[in-house]
């Protein structure tokens, strides 16, 4: 009870939240003569739910009981595996709950592809009825997305990120922990919409379909804008964070470069996730209020739909490859035993790719009836992100040029992500040219676009960096013999599995269909086949991740001799991370320069924080 | 958790982050209420029907401005040491607040008549005043929790975080109107 | 901060809503002046300027004291 009692409680107070915002208060109203639609139901039900499970997992106990005056209850702070399964502020535990959940929803988003393979593997129908694989699509996308969206900065950047800039924790721990205990309630909802007919419109839930499907779109759109919320609450804090927490002498130029991706990341989601709040929201309006935003019968536009959803989700993407970036730099960086090659240009890189990225939506409507003048200038601007994404890439390149390899596991995967990022930039100038793109659009050229980027490129720099932090975050040791294979294993069958499908989309394949043309057969059973190797080297992984952390060698404080904050403290690191303020002297990445220091820790004279 | 917030109390660092934080998650609001009067234009461009009553709406835009004027003395008269002044102003804040819900309301019974949420301009009316209504009375909430512990003396000059963030949500419930109110009444 | 110098901030905020209130009159007229969403948007960002400036102190992120 003492390590699943917050759970229990969350889960029962959540079940009483739903029975009273949904099925009994639509009772009370259609009592008294007024309309209460299902959907509207689910939406009310499913937020107070939300409601109840926070409080019930310990928000009251140790923050919202202040809001009435009434005094604060606290845990101990030291209390093993507990504290992983309760409202806990230390980002530490908070960087560990969204690691594990979000591994979790990877590799159940991985099965959801499994599945989909298996029915793609030949013509006609075999496992799936047609609805069936719209829900399956459906549920792969939208998982898949929330993974791409928190893993990196949910997991390792709060887990990171107060320790590389010196702090003691982030600027607002109860809001980092609101953050985390939001996710939950969206993948049980995420879940739960299956019982109520799921949904077949994607994960973009474009109207006019959205607006009149089963009411499973509306737990949907319940789960999205709730992670919104826990996104953008995310990237507040840690944009306090990094402005206003870091030790003395930690300036701006001497920021880890993955505390500056983080921070890009950041600034994009915390304003554009609204516009996915948004535009769902007016779905749900259309849906639960009868209004005409996107409703055809009612003379909507679902046009503007397309314009309101792209401007977020296509700096989304940014949201999850800027952190992959900077991940993958960390890594090539110390394992290059060389200072990062163009640390400043990488940063401005990161800012240009902020700015450009809230003017390239449109990309996403070539086809989709929008107005013809903004075509052009949408290719524009598009093609032009890759300057800034080039610059990364050249900075990746300079580094390795520079260094002396040391290629261990997290080193190996950064390289890989070099490769996989190459092929999905080319690729999507295709997609950015109008004229190519009216062509492609809704193929698995598409498809095969962005899983090189999110899949091949974030992906990639995730499991570099998951492997390269591994030590530090467990205090053990990964099995390297294992790690090797996961590599090879994975980064073969990856490209075996995506880069036919470039080929399948330029004859024809259309994406999110369940069947296909027999003359495209071939190349979808190799697909399949190598789709399957692929699922299976995530076992590999697994295997070494859960093991290692029971088993593995006890790891050194720094067995990558590596010059960054974190790893000038034991591993795991204690509560609080630093005994004393850290004193910032240098650049980060001090390799090849006897003498030269990053941070003096446990220094005399350091102020209360 | 430091101990001066397990008191309630900020350190000088710990308020200057409260600030900022408080503004990000302004922007950030100002963003999906930005969206909602995109939507606005971009559905049906600067038309307006003609049955709004443009007498309410100017009424409610004074009553809300006047709010914001009350809600800056009580902030201004509890930095300053001065607790009945304050108690006084933040209740005028939320009895304004209340005057606005009112109006709000009322122009609802009037728009279900002329203009349901079914049409076009309806849509836009009723998301974007219910939007901005909710905030509303969240801020009058957050503001008479504000009054409730005020009464208790939990604030005073240097310690009164708490007071300034409402207040400043209240501000920014006010500007977000300032851009709704010609949106809807005004254009077209 | 000396309560003396409270009647002083206190006008400061009257003189404000005062602005608020003639751009508030100022903006009924615009809305017939042609190009009106222009003068409309302009009108708002001032008042917003003003409630931010004013209202809400924004010059305290740059500036802590006060």
């Amino acid at each position: 009870m003492r390590v699943t009692g917050p759970v229990l409680k969350g889960l029962l107070y959540g079940a009483v939240g739903y029975v009273l915002g949904g099925p009994v208060l639509a009772a009370v109203v259609r009592a008294a003569g007024g309309s209460f639609p299902f959907d509207l139901e689910l939406a009310a039900g499913s937020v107070l739910g939300t409601v109840g499970w926070l409080a019930g997992v310990g928000m009251w106990d140790v923050w919202a009981r202040g809001w009435f005056g009434l005094p604060l209850r606290s845990w101990p702070e030291d209390d093993g595996v507990a504290r992983y399964f309760r409202f806990t502020t230390d980002h530490k535990v908070i960087g560990i709950q969204y690691l594990v959940t979000f591994l979790g929803l990877l590799f159940l988003g991985g099965a959801l592809a499994m599945l989909m393979r298996w029915e793609l593997m030949r013509p006609g129908m075999q496992l799936l009825t047609l609805n069936g694989f719209n829900q399956v699509m459906s549920l792969h996308g939208i998982i898949m997305i929330a993974v791409a969206v928190a893993i990196l900065l949910g997991g390792l950047g709060n887990y990171c990120v107060p320790l590389m800039i010196g702090a003691h924790d982030m600027a607002f721990p109860r809001v980092n922990a609101l953050s985390y205990w939001l996710t939950p309630p969206v993948a049980v909802m995420l879940l739960a919409s299956l019982l109520v007919g799921g949904w077949d419109s994607g994960w973009t839930a474009y109207p006019p379909l959205s607006t009149v499907n089963a009411p499973g779109q509306v737990l949907m759109i319940v789960a999205v804008v709730i992670f919104g919320l826990s996104s953008i609450l995310g990237g507040i804090n840690f944009l306090v964070t990094i402005a206003r927490m870091r030790a003395p002498g930690m300036t701006w130029g001497r920021l880890p470069i993955f505390v500056w991706s983080v921070f890009a990341a950041s600034l994009l989601s915390f304003v554009v996730t609204q516009y996915l709040a948004a535009s769902l929201l007016m779905v749900l309006l259309d849906r639960v209020a009868g209004m005409s935003y996107f409703h055809f019968a009612r003379g909507g536009t679902p046009v503007v739909y397309q314009q309101l959803f792209w401007f977020y989700s296509h700096p989304a993407v940014y949201i999850m490859i800027v952190p992959a970036f900077g991940a993958a730099l960390e890594v090539i960086t110390h394992f290059a035993r060389t200072p990062l090659y163009a640390y400043r240009w990488v940063v401005g890189a990161f800012l240009g790719i902020v700015g450009l990225s809230t003017i390239v939506w449109a990309h996403h409507n070539f086809t989709s009836g929008m107005p013809d003048w903004m075509h052009a200038p949408m290719l524009a601007t598009t093609e032009a992100i890759s300057v800034p994404t080039g610059l990364v890439f050249l900075s990746a390149l300079g580094t390795l040029l520079r260094g002396r390899l040391w290629l261990r596991t997290p080193m190996l995967f950064a390289l890989a992500w070099v490769w996989n990022f190459l092929i999905g930039g080319i690729t999507g100038i295709f997609n950015a040219d109008v004229a190519t793109d009216l062509h492609l659009h809704d193929t698995y050229f598409v498809v095969a676009h962005f899983h090189y980027t999110i899949m091949g490129g974030e992906i990639f720099a995730l499991l570099a960096a998951v492997y390269y932090w591994y030590p530090k975050i467990t205090g053990r040791m990964y099995d390297e013999r294992l790690g090797r294979l996961h590599f090879w294993w994975s980064f073969l069958a990856f490209n075996a599995t995506f880069l036919p499908m470039f080929w399948a989309g330029l004859h024809g394949m259309n994406r999110r269909i369940a069947d296909y043309p027999a003359a495209l057969g071939s190349v979808n059973l190799w697909t399949s086949l190598a789709a399957f190797l692929l699922g299976a080297s995530f076992l590999v992984f697994l295997y070494n991740f859960v093991v290692s952390w029971v088993r593995g060698p006890r790891a050194e404080a720094n067995p990558w001799q590596a010059s960054t904050l974190e790893w000038q403290v034991p591993s795991p690191p204690p509560v609080e991370n630093f005994p004393a303020p850290p004193a910032v002297v240098g650049a980060p990445y001090v390799y090849g320069m006897p003498g030269v220091r990053h941070a003096v820790l446990g220094a005399a004279g350091g102020s209360e924080r | 958790m430091h101990p001066a917030e397990a008191a309630g109390r900020l350190s000088a660092h710990e308020l200057q982050n409260a600030r900022l934080g408080l503004w990000l998650f302004i922007v950030s609001e100002a963003a999906l209420f930005s969206a909602f009067i995109a939507a606005r234009y971009l559905n049906l461009g600067t038309s307006r029907p003609e049955e709004l009553n443009q007498l309410l709406g100017l009424g409610i835009t004074g009553v809300l401005l006047l709010s914001s004027l009350t809600a800056y003395r009580a902030e201004t008269c509890i930095a300053h040491g001065d607790r009945p002044g304050f108690l006084r102003n933040v209740l005028w804040t939320v009895l304004l607040a209340g005057v606005f819900l009112v109006g709000v309301v009322v122009e609802w019974g009037e728009g279900f008549h002329y203009f349901p949420p079914s049409t076009r301009y309806g849509t836009s009316f009723f998301s974007l005043t219910g939007l901005h209504g909710l905030h509303v009375l969240s801020g009058a909430v957050l503001l008479l929790g504000i009054y409730l512990h005020g009464r208790r003396g939990r604030y005073g000059p240097g310690e009164y975080w708490p007071v300034e963030g409402v207040v400043k949500y209240w501000h920014f419930v006010d500007v977000a109107w300032v851009f709704i109110y010609p949106t809807l009444y005004l254009v077209g | 901060m000396r309560p003396d110098r409270l009647p002083e901030k206190l006008s400061v905020g009257g003189r404000v809503f005062g602005a608020l209130g003639v751009l508030t009159a100022v903006e009924w007229f615009a809305a017939r002046w042609p190009g009106a969403l222009l003068w409309l948007t302009l009108i708002a960002l001032g008042k917003t300027a003003l409630i931010a400036e004013y209202f809400m102190h924004y010059s305290q992120l740059v500036r802590p004291e006060e």
